[in-house]
This record gives C-alpha cells, structure tokens and sequence, in this order.
C-alpha cells in the first residue's frame, strides 16, 4: 500500500509532464507528417517563443503567457517565409537539401541566442510557475497541470481545424498525395507553408510552456528536439492522438525511470523505450 | 462544328523524363463533345492528358481553354478554371472518409459556394457513395474508390473532364455504372476527354476520337468515320 502511494507522485507528474512532451512535440510531427521532413531547427524555434517571454517578464513585467500575442504572430510568418523561399526550393533539388537547410536554421539561432540572451542558463518564474498545491500526499506544480491543460486544448483545437476548415482537410489531403492534391485544387507548396507556419505557432506556445516548466540555454533547443522526436517515434508520425499518448510514454517512462534508478537513469529509461519500440514497432505505438 | 472549341491543343512535344513522349500532337474539344483518345500502352495517351491538366508542360506548342492561354499553368489553376482530371485507380485520399474526399474535391473557391448543391449531385448520380459516406476511402473496394474519384472530380464543379483509364482492372458490372454516370455527366453540359484501354467502349461512348501511335496522333476524327478506317478495324476490332 505505502508502495502505491510512493508510486502516485512519479505516476502523476509523468502524466503531467506527458501533455508538455505532447504539445513540444506536435510542431515536429505535424511537419513530418505533411512534409516527411524532419525540423531539426524545431527546438530552436520553440526556444526563440521561450526567449521572448523570458524578455516579456524581466524587461517589460508583463506576464509571460502574453507574449504569445507576438511569438505566435512572429513565428508563423517565419514558418511561412522558411517554407515558401527556403524549404519548397530546396525540395526540388533533393530530400536531403530541406534537412540541411533546417539544420543551419539550427546554428543560426543558437548563435542568435548567445548574441542576444547571452549563454547563461534563465528561467522564466512567475507567482504561479513556482506555486505547488496538496491533494492528500502527491505534491504537484501548479505549472505541470498548467502545461496539461494547454496541451489538452491545443491538441483539441489542431483536431478541430483539421478536420474542419478546408485548409486542414488541405493539408491532410497533401500529406497523403501530393499529386492528387494538386488535381483537386490544391496548390500544395502554398499548403506546406501554411502547414510548416501552423507548427511554428505550436512550437510558440510550447516554447513559452516549456519556459515556465524548465531552465533553458540558448543550446537548450536540441535537447527538447530530441524529446519531441522520442514522442513522436513512440507515438507514431502524423496523428495527434498518436502524439499524445507518445507524449504520456515518455513523461512516464522519464518520472518512473527517476523513481525506480535515481535522476541520473531518467531520460536513459526513456530512450530504452524509444529504442525498443523502434526494433519492435518502427512506425511508432499507434503509427499506421 | 459551330462556334469556338472549347479546348485547343496546338503541336505540342512533351518530353517526359528527358524524353520526348508527344510530337506535334493537336487536339480540340468543341462544346458538348465527348473525345476519346485511343492507343497502345505507351502511346503518350496519359502524358496527353497530364498536359492538358496541367501537371506536365510542353516544351513547344501552346494549349488554349475557353479562349485564354493555360500552357505554363499548374494542375490547381486548371481545375480553379473548370479542367479536372480523374487520374488513373482514383487516386483518392485513403485515410480520409468518403464525405471528406468530396468535401476537399469542392476546394477551388468557384466550387465553395455550389458544395452543397454538387454535393447533392453527386450522391443523386452516385447514392452508393451516401450509403459510405463515413467510410475510409482505403476501406473501399477497387470500384467504390474509381466512384469515389469521380464524384470528387464533380465537387469541383468542372467544365471539362479528363478520365485516365476510367475502367482499368474493374468487374463489368462497375464499369457499367461508370459509363452511366460518363452519360449522365454529359448530360449536364460537362465535356469529356476519355483516355481507355478499352477502345470498343471508349468509341461507343465518344464523339470523336484521336488515335496516337508512339506519341504521333496518327488517326483522327468522328467516331462513325474511323470505325470504316481499314486501319482501325484491323488494330481494334479484330476485323
């Protein structure tokens, strides 16, 4: 019984933490499910929204949340402007040419990030982010709930637009032929780069989640990449459900590794089951 | 023929692949006229095709739609112009339901506004696509899915049709079906270029037709006429 009750805390905030991962990791997904194009720069997009809440809060004492009234309008036109005049270009030339190009965007950032922010590690604490509430034993950050109940929503809403507006059902039908796409209307370069702005505006609003949850560097935009792309293999390229549950796997596996091994085995835990299911599942838990 | 043609194709030569594919082809369809084009596998009949819908364009030679130069356009300003093409098994989106399938056919903004009215349409020409409305597309037999495919084409409100092998590899009974909705289309005012290896069915249901011969049109002309073609009797009908 004492066993149980030790075990709720790991189980809880790695439910918890399992929406972040989700939300981190819905831009990536999006993108290679439309695009078959891995962003390695995704991290590094996300943690530019992260940067400008971090300004929000300490240069103009607004709250953090807010400053996706401009990191959401921002990174869209940006995710736009990469796809239409980089990406769609380099497609032409090979597959591998947009990987490249989203790895330079990558460096570029980063060093973006030092010049601006300097590489000194920040974090963004508000009166709430530091707050935590009682339910009998468990102990949980107000914050950890706060990033599941955004995840929730926003996977809600990215379900809704897509399967409800023509430019989701647009996307949706690019994603699976591109030609036949094209045949029925579809300007599909147009398509992608709306689809690659509707990731960067997922990646602005984990970015400022993530910012609240965790300290960050301006190197710090591989590491979540490499936690959205451990999501998405376990949750299978391409479909939100997918994503979510992908997201829970690896919170879980994360607290529960934490728990059973110590801090240190934490993300080894983690990507032992991404490893795992890479030989045994290679197109992901609930991948098609 | 009265008035202007509808489509004009003039001496194309399309090269696909770096190699040429069409010489010198010209084609028109005149207003309420069903074309067959006929010919050999490999003859160019699809590369044809994709031309005029604008997924391949031709190194000389100009096409013109309803009076206006569409050479150098994409597939998408085709069928915002009226021009769609049913390309070959359908090509319909798998994991997407029957219902959304057709509601992305309506996607060019002249056909937003009639969704509901064509959406009638279609389920009137084709009820077996009401009855799967909430199916996936990938669920579907190999004949549901070619209906599918039509039905799409219609919600985009077109002008001209273009078929790819419409009946390839379908049960006689699909294939019937099929050429009664091809009637059924005409019937509304939509004209038809009917790209077939099944030459017998394709001369019956066209007006006129172009014979192409390794990316020539060698042949061409009423229906009736060339059915009397020695040439034609001989490759075709075994006469």
């Amino acid at each position: 019984m004492n066993f149980l009750l030790d075990l709720s805390t790991p189980i809880t905030l790695g439910i918890l933490l399992g929406g972040l991962y989700a939300l981190i990791a819905l831009g990536l997904s999006l993108v290679f499910g439309v695009m078959k194009l891995i962003n390695l720069a995704h991290g590094d997009l996300m943690l530019l929204s992260t940067y400008l809440a971090f300004t929000f809060m300490n240069v103009w004492k607004l709250d953090p949340i807010l400053s996706l009234v401009i990191g959401i309008p921002v990174l869209f036109v940006f995710g736009f402007v990469i796809q239409k005049y980089l990406l769609n270009r380099a497609f032409k030339i090979s597959m591998e040419a947009p990987l490249i190009i989203t790895f330079g965007v990558s460096i570029i950032l980063e060093n973006l990030y030092q010049i601006l922010w300097s590489p000194q590690a920040r974090g963004i604490s508000t009166s709430y982010s530091i707050r935590s509430f009682g339910i009998g034993e468990l102990h949980i950050p107000v914050i950890y709930l706060l990033d599941f109940v955004a995840a929730l929503i926003i996977m809600f809403a990215l379900r809704e637009f897509m399967r409800r507006t023509y430019l989701g059902q647009a996307i949706n039908a690019a994603s699976q032929d591109r030609g036949a796409a094209q045949l029925m209307g579809i300007n599909a370069n147009r398509v992608y780069a709306f689809a690659f702005a509707i990731a960067m505006v997922l990646a602005a609003i984990a970015g400022v989640f993530l910012g609240l949850t965790f300290p960050f560097t301006p190197q710090s935009g591989v590491s979540f990449l490499i936690i959205a792309f451990g999501v998405v293999v376990l949750g299978g390229l391409g479909s939100i459900a997918g994503t979510f549950i992908g997201g829970l796997v690896m919170g879980l596996a994360q607290t529960l590794g934490g728990y059973f091994f110590g801090a240190s085995a934490q993300m080894f835990v983690a990507y032992l089951i991404v490893f795992v299911v890479l030989g045994v599942r290679p197109q992901g838990i609930f991948g098609r | 023929m009265t008035g202007e043609p509808l489509l004009k194709v003039s001496n194309i030569d399309v090269f696909y692949g770096g190699l040429q594919a069409l010489w010198d082809i010209t084609l028109t369809v005149n207003p309420g006229e069903i074309v067959a084009i006929i010919g050999a596998n490999g003859a160019g009949k699809s590369t044809l095709l994709n031309t005029i819908a604008g997924v391949i364009h031709p190194a000389k030679g100009s096409i013109e739609y309803e009076g206006g130069k569409t050479t150098t356009l994409e597939p998408f300003n085709m069928v915002a112009l009226g021009v769609c093409l049913v390309p070959e098994a359908g090509r319909t989106f798998p994991n997407m339901t029957v219902r959304e399938n057709l509601h992305i056919g309506s996607y060019n903004h002249r056909a937003r506004d009639k969704k509901e009215k064509n959406l009638q349409m279609v389920y009137e020409h084709l009820p077996l696509l009401k009855e799967r409305e909430n199916q996936l597309a990938k669920t579907l037999s190999g004949g549901e899915r070619q209906m599918l495919a039509v039905g799409r084409g219609l919600m985009s409100d077109p002008k001209l049709m273009l078929f790819d092998e419409l009946s390839l590899g379908l049960s006689p009974i699909i294939i019937n079906e099929l050429y009664r909705v091809l009637r059924e289309i005409r019937a509304r005012g939509i004209n038809v270029i009917l790209v077939e290896q099944n030459v017998r069915r394709s001369l019956k249901e066209a007006d006129r037709a172009y014979i192409l011969e390794a990316g020539h049109v060698v042949l061409s002309g009423k229906v009736a006429e060339l059915r009397e073609e020695e040439k034609v009797q001989k490759a075709y009908f075994g006469a």
